[in-house]
C-alpha cells in the first residue's frame, strides 16, 4: 500500500510539473513561429549568421539568412539555434524491468510498450536539449529485443518515430550476471551464459539455427526476428564495450553476416581500423567524465571521438548529457563539427530518421534548441528546447 | 557470406582447423594498435608503454650475435649468429660461418645466451578472465579465442620471463571446459598472435569439476562417464563427416556447430590438454582418452603421485607437463618428491612444466623448471622441456620450440642459462621483433 501511495504521489509530481511546462508553451500547432538567431547551426552546411527559421504546424517551413517574417507570427529571439539533440542510446522511461528475464533469447520482444511517457527521464532529456531518443532494452539477456525511437515531449500519440529500430544483442558480459549453476538447481537462472564463452555460443547457436531453419517451416516470431538480423533487414545494436567483445562482433559478423552498430564502444580504439574498414559505426556512451575506467573494467581513452573522426569511423555521442559530451570530445581532440554532428545529424542518419530530425531544414520536425552562446562553450546554457514546434522554457 | 545453404549442398560453413589456420596466417598489414597504444592506455598503467613501433609488413632483418646459442636441436653453438628476416629464423650457426647480408641490423649480445622462446602449455591469462562456463559438465560448444587480449599486462611480464607462446585454455570447473587457443604473448591483433585455433581441447578430471548440483558427475565414475559420452558423440559426428568426405556417404551430415571442433581432434591434428592429477585419475585418462578414443593427449597440470604411471606413459609416448605444484609429499617415505625428476628418472622424455598462470605467475615458468632441476632434472632437459618438448606436445613444433631455419624468430636473450635463477632475460624477440629489452623498457622481472 505504501509503495502504491508513493507511486501516486510521484505521478502527481510528474503530472504537475508537466502541466507547469505546458503553461509555458507559447505556440499552438496552427500558429506560425519565427525564430531569429544570431547563429543557426543547421547541420546541413556552415552555420548561418543572423538567420530566421519559420515554423508552421510543428514543422520547419523555411530557413535562411534573409527571410520575410510572416505577419502575425509569434517571434522568438535567441543567440544560437541548433537542431534538437538525438540520443542514440538511452534507457529513458523504461518501466517494469528493462529485460525479459526468463530467457536469454527474446529478440522478438519490443521495448516500446513499456515506456512511461510521464517518466522524469524525458523531462531531463528536454532540459538537456535532447528531443529524440533511441531507447534500447536492457542487456540482462543475450538477445534482448527490439529498440524504438521516440520524442522526448509531446502527446503520447505523436511521440513515436520508429516502433522497432533494430535488434539489441549483448555481446558483452552483462547477460552472465545472475546466472549460475550450482547454488539453486531449481532456479531459472541456472542457464548459460555464466561467462563470455557462453554469450558467444548462445549467439552462434541461435543464429545458426535461424540460418538453417527455412522461413516456411517453423514460422515463429522469434525465428523471424533472428532471420531479419541475418538478412540485414534489421540492424544489430551490439552492446559491446571491451576491445575483445567488439572484436567478437567482427568475428561473428564474418560468420553470420549481420549489420552491426556498436553500442558502448569504450575500448573501440583497440579495433578502430577494422571498424573503419568494415564501415561499422559506434554509438559511444557517457564520454563526459575524467574517469580512467569504464563499465566492465574497460580502459577509457578520452580522444576516442577524435580518433574515430581521423579514421573515418561513424560515431555518435549518446547516453545523456549530449552537449557536455560534445564539449568533452572537442576538448580532447575531436573537431567541433564532428562533435556537434555526433549528437544531431549522425544519429539521425544512423537511425534512419534523417528525413524527420537531425538538421534545421525545410520539411523537418521543428525540434530545436535555443542557446545563449556558442554551443561548445562551457558557460553557454540552453534557454529552451522545442519539440514538434512546442516551446519549452528551461532556464529563464 | 556463409548464410545460405540449400539441401544436399555441402555446407559452406565448415570451420576445420586447417581452414582456420589459413585464415589466420593471412596477416593484415599495418597494425594500428601499436600507434595508438601509448596514447590509449593511461599513465596509471605502468606497463602500458609499448616499445614496439615497427609494423608487421616491415619486419626487421637482424643479425644477432650471441656468446652461446642453445638451439634445442643439437649441440649449443659458442659464439654464434642468428639471422632473422620476415619474422622467421633465416640461419643459425657459428659467427665465423654466417655471412651477414647487407641491410641487416647487427645486434651485439656476444656476452649473453640465446635460446628459443619459452612455451607455457597451461595458461589462463591470455585474455579476459572468463574461465568457466558452469552450467553443463561438458561444453564442446565453447571456445576462448573470442576473449583474448594480446600483450596484456600479465603476458608482458611473462615475456620478461622469456615466455613467448602460451596455451590459453578454459578453466577446470567442468569436465570439458571448451577449446583453448595457442597464441604468442607479443603485441598485435588476435590474428597476428594466434598460432592455432582451436589449439587444444580442455578436459578436466577429478577434483575441480566435481558437481554438487544433482547432475551426473558427483564422483569420478560419473565424471569419466560424462567425458566418455561426450567424446563418443563427437567421434560419431566426425566419423560421419570422414565417411562423407571419403565418398562413402551420399549426403553430407548436418553441420553441428557444437561438435565442429571435434574434427581436428579426432583427426589427431590437435591434442587434448587434460587437467589430470592423481595416479588413478591419470590412469583413466590413458584408458579412455588415449587407448579407447585414440586421441592425442597431454598430461597437463600433472601433480601428486601419477609419476608411478610413467612406464605406461612412456610406452604410449604421452607427454607430461608438470605443475603448477611441482612437488608431492610422499607419506610412504616422509619426504617431498620433485615430480619432474620422478618422471624423468622413469624414462619420460616428453616432459615439461607449466604455470597454470595466474596460479603460478606467468613469468615464473622458468622458476618451475629451476625447481625441477633442484630436485634432480638436468639443466639441458629443463631448457628443452620449456621449449621443444612443449612445442611437440602441443603439436606446434613446426613453428616454435627451437632455433632453426624456417621457424618463428622467437628468441630469448639472457645473461646466462635461465635455469640458474641468478640470470635474467635481457631481450626477447617474437616473430623477429624486439618486444622486450631491458635497456629500453626497464627490467620488468
Amino acid at each position: 500500500m505504501r509503495r502504491k501511495a508513493r507511486w501516486i504521489v510521484a505521478c502527481m509530481i510528474v503530472a504537475g510539473s508537466i502541466a507547469v511546462r505546458m503553461l509555458a508553451t507559447c505556440a499552438a500547432d496552427e500558429h506560425v513561429v519565427a525564430i531569429e538567431a544570431d547563429v543557426i547551426y543547421t547541420m546541413t552546411g556552415e552555420p548561418l549568421t543572423g538567420g530566421v527559421v519559420i515554423i508552421r504546424d510543428g514543422r520547419i517551413e523555411a530557413v535562411g539568412e534573409q527571410l520575410a517574417i510572416p505577419l502575425g507570427s509569434q517571434r522568438l529571439r535567441v543567440a544560437t539555434l541548433m537542431p534538437g539533440f538525438i540520443d542514440a542510446s538511452s534507457a529513458a522511461g523504461i518501466a517494469g524491468g528493462s529485460a525479459e528475464q526468463t530467457s536469454e533469447v527474446t529478440p522478438e520482444m519490443n521495448i516500446l510498450p513499456t515506456l512511461d511517457w510521464l517518466s522524469r527521464d524525458f523531462l531531463t532529456a528536454v532540459d538537456e536539449g535532447t528531443t529524440t531518443l533511441h531507447i534500447l532494452p536492457g542487456t540482462a539477456n543475450v538477445f534482448a529485443g527490439g529498440s524504438c525511437i521516440v520524442k522526448s515531449a509531446g502527446n503520447p500519440g505523436e511521440r513515436v518515430l520508429v516502433d522497432r529500430a533494430g535488434s539489441v544483442v549483448a555481446v558483452c558480459s552483462d547477460p552472465t550476471a545472475g546466472n549460475s549453476s550450482r547454488s539453486r538447481p531449481d532456479s531459472i537462472y541456472v542457464r548459460q551464459p555464466t561467462n563470455r564463452m557462453g554469450v558467444i555460443w548462445i549467439i552462434r547457436a541461435r543464429l545458426r539455427e535461424a540460418q538453417i531453419t527455412s522461413p516456411s517451416s517453423q514460422r515463429t516470431v522469434r525465428m523471424e526476428s533472428l532471420q531479419k538480423l541475418l538478412s540485414g533487414d534489421e540492424p544489430m545494436f551490439a552492446v559491446s564495450r571491451a576491445g575483445h567483445d567488439i572484436q567478437s562482433v567482427l568475428t561473428l559478423r564474418k560468420e553470420f553476416g549481420f549489420q552491426p552498430i556498436i553500442v558502448g564502444g569504450e575500448e573501440a580504439y583497440r579495433v578502430l581500423e577494422e571498424l573503419a574498414r568494415e564501415e561499422i559505426p559506434v554509438i559511444y556512451q557517457g564520454m563526459t567524465s575524467g574517469a580512467v575506467r569504464g563499465p566492465e573494467g574497460t580502459s577509457l581513452f578520452w580522444n576516442l571521438p577524435g580518433q574515430c573522426e581521423e579514421l573515418g569511423v561513424v560515431f555518435c555521442l549518446a547516453g545523456g548529457r549530449l552537449l557536455d559530451q560534445a564539449r568533452f570530445a572537442v576538448r580532447f581532440g575531436a573537431s567541433e563539427r564532428a562533435a556537434l554532428e555526433a549528437i544531431t545529424i549522425t544519429p539521425a542518419q544512423l537511425l534512419n530518421i534523417d528525413n524527420r530530425v537531425g538538421t534545421i531544414a525545410a520539411g523537418k520536425d521543428a525540434d530545436l534548441v535555443g542557446l545563449d552562446g556558442p554551443p561548445l562553450e562551457a558557460t553557454t546554457q540552453i534557454e529552451w528546447t522545442m519539440v514538434n514546434g512546442r516551446h519549452v522554457i528551461i532556464n529563464r | 557470406m556463409n548464410r545460405i545453404r540449400g539441401p544436399g549442398q555441402r555446407p559452406i560453413v565448415e570451420r576445420g582447423v586447417m581452414e582456420l589456420g589459413n585464415e589466420i596466417s593471412l596477416r593484415p598489414l599495418a597494425v594500428a594498435l601499436l600507434i595508438f597504444a601509448p596514447a590509449v592506455l593511461l599513465a596509471a598503467e605502468a606497463l602500458s608503454q609499448d616499445s614496439v613501433d615497427q609494423s608487421r609488413d616491415d619486419k626487421p632483418r637482424l643479425a644477432i650475435h650471441v656468446g652461446k646459442i642453445i638451439t634445442c636441436v643439437g649441440e649449443p653453438i659458442i659464439n654464434g649468429t642468428i639471422l632473422v628476416s620476415a619474422g622467421k629464423i633465416e640461419a643459425v650457426g657459428p659467427t665465423a660461418e654466417i655471412a651477414v647480408p647487407a641491410g641487416y641490423q647487427e645486434i651485439d649480445h656476444r656476452d649473453r645466451f640465446a635460446m628459443p622462446g619459452l612455451i607455457d602449455p597451461h595458461c589462463h591469462v591470455g585474455g579476459s578472465s572468463d574461465l568457466n562456463e558452469m552450467v553443463y559438465q561438458t561444453n564442446p560448444e565453447l571456445r576462448n579465442w573470442d576473449q583474448i587480449i594480446p600483450h596484456n599486462d600479465r603476458l608482458k611480464i611473462g615475456i620478461a620471463g622469456g615466455v613467448t607462446t602460451v596455451c590459453f585454455i578454459p578453466g577446470s570447473g567442468t569436465n570439458m571446459g571448451g577449446w583453448g587457443v595457442l597464441m604468442k604473448t607479443g603485441p598485435g591483433k588476435p590474428e597476428d598472435v594466434i598460432i592455432r585455433a582451436p589449439g587444444v581441447l580442455k578436459i578436466a578430471q577429478a577434483g575441480n569439476p566435481e558437481r554438487q548440483g544433482g547432475e551426473v558427475g558427483s564422483g569420478r565414475m560419473g565424471m569419466n562417464h560424462v567425458i566418455r559420452q561426450q567424446l563418443l558423440e563427437g567421434q560419431y559426428y566426425v566419423r560421419q563427416w570422414d565417411l562423407y568426405e571419403a565418398g562413402q556417404l551420399e549426403h553430407p551430415p548436418e553441420v553441428n556447430l557444437r561438435l565442429e571442433n571435434f574434427k581436428p581432434l579426432f583427426r589427431r591434428q590437435i591434442p587434448i590438454l587434460v587437467h589430470t592429477q592423481q595416479y588413478q585419475v591419470v590412469h583413466a585418462t590413458i584408458a579412455i582418452l588415449h587407448d579407447e578414443m585414440n586421441l592425442k593427449i597431454i598430461i597437463g597440470h600433472a601433480e601428486f603421485n601419477a609419476f608411478h604411471l610413467a612406464p605406461e606413459l612412456v610406452k604410449r609416448g604421452i607427454p607430461v607437463m608438470a605443475g603448477p605444484r611441482g612437488f608431492y609429499f610422499d607419506p610412504e617415505i616422509g619426504q617431498l618428491r620433485g615430480l619432474v625428476a620422478e618422471y624423468d628418472q622413469r624414462g619420460v622424455t616428453a616432459l615439461g612444466v607449466n604455470t597454470d598462470s595466474p596460479v603460478v605467475p606467468q613469468e615464473d615458468l622458468l622458476f618451475q623448471a629451476a625447481m625441477a632441476v633442484r630436485y634432480g632434472w638436468t639443466e639441458e632437459k629443463a631448457i628443452r622441456g620449456m621449449t621443444i618438448e612443449a612445442a611437440k606436445a602441443l603439436m606446434i613444433d613446426d613453428r616454435v620450440g627451437s632455433l632453426e631455419p624456417g621457424k618463428d624468430a622467437d628468441i630469448v636473450i639472457a645473461t646466462g642459462s635461465i635455469v640458474d635463477l641468478r640470470n635474467y632475460v635481457v631481450e626477447v624477440f617474437i616473430d623477429g621483433r624486439s618486444v622486450y629489452n631491458i635497456a629500453r623498457d626497464r627490467r620488468r622481472y
